[in-house]
């Protein structure tokens, strides 16, 4: 079975980003940096209404506008409109102000339609704005449970719709050479993007370029309506288009997490294990999507039930976010865990209550130990202290856990490694880089196989034209690129050291690569330079191709665990939060590059702690339009909000690679309300906890 | 009706014609080809758009294209030095302070108009100026890491 | 944005021959450019006044500040007078947005800003002061709303944060116009809803704040900002204390609250609690609880009247010891 160097030269070391240069000179080019020659712009209409029926268009005053260059309808006379955003028509300009002229100038007779704005109007309504999700139900004695049960506790709890706020805009660039297209996207997958191009324009190919990408967090997959909007618009004009999203148009037409609301009752028995759970659940996730996620959660219960029910409502959809539905069920079951503790027994230790309900599977050791590991590293036993801080004054401290888990195995992918006579070695993969560092990731994991240093790899990504990959979702691009590149460079090698080991009177499998050098085992003498090595070949290069299904098993793996403690002092005066610090234990496996490693849990922590403090999509309530499409009152954390955040890499090189772009994400917001019950003596139930939230909680207590 | 008008960027003259309504940023991006400064929320409150304009670090999403006449104006593109990269992106790189690389340029250029107002800033200073920048990936505290590092390794250049 | 000209005034005459209620004044342009962007301001020309002379100094005057509109807020913070002898002032410039935008900002813009309602920002609303039928904020999502004078028809809170100080120290604006030059009392400077729904302070179409005059400070000062975030954030509400003590005893008291209604908002009964008392936390606390009297928050913002108390409280406490609490 395949596995990875013993001996690692490159991997888990810390390795600046291979392209970081051009991203600190502002020398790389984004999708929405591309300008082509004649470039146009495009932008589209929206529905200004929650809920309406389009009667009647005229596109006239638009086409006839000096600077247009092309009109495109997208819904028809008699369709219906879903939610304030949805897309009606698109024009393409000389400029973006011409754009816009022309997109005001289009006239739209709306019917108004009745809408629905919130969770709480959608199951008023019931169907078809409530639809039952399906129950599900385990263990048969869930009230005779509760009935001999040592302490019940029944709670609500909630977080609301947050958008993933690509720093980036959903868009891409779109031109056509004849018949063949050629996109620059925003994606999170190159090949996924091509194909879903090439079908809707029934060509035999559209190849899509991501050299540089601001961010997905789930919601960049395909070409979406304005991809194939820019791509119909260049095709009419006969010039390129670029259709990059605005701020508003971002939170409200491009994704989102659902919200997640649970009314639970949970009992433990004498022993402070969990023996019944009984939840009602909802959300929403838009007008045509459910709003699922997992519960119980992490903790096993063998009675128990729950009832989910999906709120459609009149707002955009939701899309994949980092770790969908895991933040959620993080946020109910960790708060539920604390207040079931603090009712079975208000001394004992949180992390004790969690210790003994931890699951028995391959998690179990993996909890403990991060249990332990953080618990040390935040000061728990110091400064932990049963609910409520006593302390005088208004600020009040508190400390608070909670778990997570995700898979996170290795995604599709495959690569090939050419080696050249002259000794350069070209690596490509079609995957993409959100930002998380894949392009970095390619050339390390190709030099540790190869024994080189990164800079002899080229490595090539975010192109469709590359070897197919997978989307970057999951967290399983990581695991899937690092098994592909290193299965390639490894049949690579082993194909240059046929050819070199009768040069050096061996066998081939008596050689090794590292150093720079390729030489016989145990004798780095008796061997050549790399560049030496590669001369062999003279003018026929080798290129070798992989799939990561060849090296998966024992390279890779799926299944982690992660452990976050908050430590918070919140002002009962003005209900104001503020974070002392926060310890991040993340399992990682085999750890590929430790800096960007670092960054993802960094990144992880700190939308997680966004989650829980501030953000919210809000919709007017009695017209379902958004209050807050833009990135002043949709509040996100600065620096000056971040507290210190301890990352520690639980190290499990023998698990092999491991994602980790989504599971630091997971616990952070119910570790933060943990803390801040801990700290008020009660609990906030719904996230962000908003200083009205905070102080509301404590009026409700007092 | 356009306007003319001439400036200066990164120490070269720049000229162009553009409308009253055009922004600074859109004007570097789509006419000059500079997009090292980007669009993040285009209302003043993300910084990647940032710029020094005549000294003071102004969000160039927020400035009429046709108020920078006469003016001079730093982009990311001019913080490189003829000798290479600034003290600041050299520390970014290094602290890996950066991911999806978007809000880097505002960072970077928010940071050199605070080194270049006070060269040796505490940590709350640094936060507290960065007020004005977004990051939706990395997170800020690399960032701040980096930016109190170069402030320490200019200090050293200018010792010697 | 709608297109416009764009018209460069070397004077305050100039300026104002040229402004009209379709040719708006633009000075640092960070709330102006976001409300063009919207369309909730489309005018036909904007008028630049950054380039009039005598509009961006900070000179001494009678033994306090003149102050041109045109400085922008990084200048007055920079300013050592500023810093030593306003602390209120001082403090609530502190609070306000980014370094960017108080780099651009002016003091004049910051006192005739328009509202940040979300319902004013975004076309798509019902909003009187466009001149729609109704305020939206009224049975919509109001946390960040007026406490005080809610009886309509509009509830905005004021988003000057200078505003509270500058009325604590009792300061003028002086407003040019085609009849020349006027001061108003800054506590006449800004309007009701009630008086002029459209408007927010006294100024005509035509009319140019061009300085603000600060009288010498009579005693102590400070700030207090309630706000969610820490890094770039609108206070959810604040407090303007400025205190003339004798010994421990505040002889007067004036206290004005900022974000909590449609203009700065003086607290006078909390004044009258703690004149004569020596302000220590329960007289503080006592002023407080009567900062919030006549309050009538909306559905969604009675959590305001408690950050209010807060703010008042802390706000006296950090004037008498010249803290910040």
């Amino acid at each position: 079975m395949p596995n990875w160097p013993s001996e690692r030269q490159l991997m888990g070391t810390k390795v600046p980003r291979v392209d970081g240069f051009k991203k600190v000179s502002g020398g790389a080019k984004y999708s929405y940096d591309i300008n082509l020659p004649g470039l146009l712009y495009a932008m589209i209409l929206r529905s200004p209404y929650a809920h309406c029926k389009i009667v009647s268009i005229d596109l006239g005053p638009a086409e006839s506008m000096p600077g247009v260059k092309a009109v495109h309808l997208i819904k028809k006379p008699g369709d219906e409109l879903h939610y304030a955003g949805d897309e009606i028509a698109a024009v393409a300009a000389m400029t973006e102000e011409v754009a816009e002229d022309a997109l005001r100038a289009i006239k739209v007779k709306y019917q108004v339609l009745p809408h629905v704005s919130s969770e709480d109007q959608a199951l008023k309504a019931g169907a078809p704005a409530a639809r039952a999700g399906s129950a599900d139900e385990r263990g048969e004695k869930i009230e005779d449970a509760i009935k001999e049960a040592a302490a019940v506790h029944e709670g609500t709890y909630g977080c609301e719709v947050i958008t993933h706020v690509c720093l980036e805009t959903h868009g891409l660039v779109a031109r056509w050479e004849g018949e063949e297209l050629t996109a620059w996207a925003s994606t999170q997958a190159v090949h996924g993007t091509g194909t879903a191009l090439a079908q809707h324009f029934k060509i035999p190919k559209a190849t899509c370029i991501t050299n540089f990408m601001g961010g997905g967090f789930g919601s960049k997959f395909g070409p979406d309506i304005q991809g194939i909007v820019a791509a119909e618009l260049a095709k009419k004009a006969g010039a390129p288009v670029k259709l990059l999203l605005n701020r508003a148009e971002e939170h409200n037409a491009a994704g989102n997490r659902p919200s997640a609301f649970a009314k639970v009752k949970a009992a433990v028995d004498k022993t402070g294990k969990l023996i019944a759970f009984d939840a009602e659940t909802w959300g929403t996730g838009g007008h045509s999507r459910g709003a699922g996620f997992p519960l119980p959660y992490v903790y096993p219960v063998d009675n128990r039930r729950r009832k989910h029910t999906d709120c459609f409502i009149n707002a955009g959809d939701n899309r994949a976010m980092r770790a969908p539905g895991h933040p959620q069920g993080s946020l109910v079951m960790d708060s539920l865990m604390d207040d079931l503790c603090h009712k079975f027994d208000p001394k004992l230790d949180p992390v004790e209550f969690r210790l003994r309900n931890l699951p028995s599977t391959v998690l179990r050791d993996i909890y403990t130990k991060e249990l332990l590991l953080g618990a040390a590293r935040i000061g728990w036993k110091e400064n932990w202290h049963p609910r409520g801080d006593n302390a005088p004054g208004p600020w009040k401290r508190g400390l608070g856990v909670a778990l997570g888990t995700w898979g996170g195995g290795p995604g599709d992918a495959q690569a090939t490694c050419t080696l050249h006579g002259d000794g350069r070695v070209e690596v490509k993969c079609g995957t993409q880089d959100l930002g998380t560092g894949t392009t970095t990731v390619v050339p390390l994991v190709a030099a540790e196989i190869l024994g080189l240093q990164i800079g002899d790899i080229a490595g090539s990504i975010g192109s469709s034209a590359f070897p197919p990959a997978g989307g970057s979702g999951g967290s399983t691009s990581c695991g899937g690129v690092s098994v592909a590149v290193a299965m390639a460079c490894t049949k690579a090698l082993a194909e240059l050291f046929a050819k070199v080991a009768p040069k050096l009177e061996c066998k081939p499998e008596d050689l090794q690569a590292e150093y720079g050098r390729v030489f016989v085992t145990g004798n780095l003498e008796r061997g050549f330079t790399w560049k030496q090595a590669c001369a062999v070949l003279g003018q026929q290069p080798i290129t070798a191709s992989a799939d990561k299904k060849e090296g998966e098993k024992g390279m890779a793996t799926s299944t982690v665990g992660g452990a976050q403690f908050a430590d918070v002092s919140v002002d009962v005066e003005t209900g104001r939060v503020r974070l002392n610090k926060i310890v991040a234990v993340a399992d990682c496996g085999l750890v590929v590059n430790r800096l960007t490693c670092e960054s993802q849990v960094l990144g992880g922590v700190i939308m997680g702690i966004n989650y829980g403090l501030y953000e919210q999509r809000r919709l007017d309530p009695p017209t379902g339009l958004p209050v807050n499409p833009d990135m002043e009152f949709y509040l996100l954390a600065g620096a000056g909000d971040i507290p210190e955040i301890d990352v520690v890499l639980l190290d499990y090189p023998e698990r092999g690679v491991i994602g980790i772009g989504e599971p630091p994400t997971i616990p952070t917001a119910a570790a933060i309300s943990n803390a801040v019950a801990n700290a008020i003596g009660v609990r906030v139930p719904v996230i962000p906890l908003t200083p009205r939230r905070v102080l509301e909680a404590l009026e409700g207590k007092a | 009706m356009k306007l003319h008008v001439k400036t200066t960027i990164n120490g070269e003259e720049f000229e162009f014609l553009c409308e009253p309504r055009e922004s600074l940023l859109e004007v570097l991006r789509d006419r000059l080809g500079l997009t090292g400064s980007k669009e993040g929320c285009n209302n003043g409150n993300c910084g990647a758009c940032n710029v020094i304009l005549d000294g003071r670090l102004v969000n160039s999403c927020l400035v009429f294209a046709a108020e920078a006449a006469g003016r001079a104006i730093t982009t990311i593109e001019g913080i490189q030095g003829p000798e290479g990269l600034h003290p600041l992106q050299e520390k970014f790189l290094e602290h890996a302070a950066l991911q999806c690389g978007i809000c880097t340029p505002g960072f970077i250029v928010a940071a050199k108009a605070l080194l270049d107002r006070n060269p040796d800033p505490s940590e709350a200073e640094v936060r507290l100026w960065l007020a004005g920048n977004l990051c939706r990936c990395t997170g800020y505290d690399k960032i701040v890491r980096a930016v109190l590092e170069a402030a320490k390794s200019t200090a050293v250049v200018m010792e010697k | 944005m709608k297109n416009f000209a764009y018209i460069n005034a070397a004077s305050e005459k100039a300026a104002i021959e040229s402004m009209s209620d379709k040719a708006l004044a633009l000075a640092g342009g960070t709330n102006l450019l976001n409300l063009l962007k919207e369309y909730v301001l489309a005018p036909e020309a904007l008028v630049n006044i950054k380039g009039i002379a005598g509009l961006n100094a900070i000179e001494s005057f009678e033994g306090g500040l003149k102050i041109g509109a045109n400085v922008t807020l990084s200048e007055l913070l920079d300013h050592a007078e500023v810093r030593g002898r306003y602390p209120a002032l001082h403090q609530a410039l502190y609070d306000i947005g980014t370094p960017q935008i108080r780099n651009m900002s002016t003091l004049g813009g910051n006192l005739c800003a328009r509202p940040h309602c979300w319902y004013y920002r975004y076309e798509y609303f019902d909003c009187k002061k466009r001149g729609g039928q109704g305020c939206a904020a009224i049975a919509g999502d109001n946390e960040f709303h007026a406490i005080f004078a809610t009886d309509g028809p509009c509830v905005m809170i004021h988003p000057s944060s200078a505003g509270p100080a500058l009325v604590v120290y009792g300061a003028k604006v002086k407003i040019a116009g085609p009849g020349g030059s006027r001061d108003a009392g800054i506590e006449e400077f800004f309007t009701l809803p009630a008086a002029a729904v459209a408007r927010e302070n006294v100024l005509k179409p035509n009319e140019l704040v061009t300085h603000v005059l600060l009288p010498p400070p009579n005693g102590k000062s400070a700030t207090y900002e309630v706000r969610h975030k820490e890094s770039h954030d609108w206070p959810l509400a604040m407090a303007s204390v400025a205190l003339t003590m004798a010994g421990e005893t505040a002889q007067e008291a004036r206290i004005c609250l900022g974000a909590v209604a449609p203009v700065p908002w003086r607290a006078a009964a909390a004044e009258a609690a703690l004149k004569g008392k020596v302000v220590n936390e329960t007289t503080a606390g006592e002023a407080a609880q009567k900062a919030a009297e006549g309050a009538k928050p909306l559905s969604g913002n009675k959590y305001k009247v408690q950050l209010v108390r807060t703010a008042v409280k802390r706000a006296i406490l950090a004037a008498a010891t010249g803290r910040r609490v």
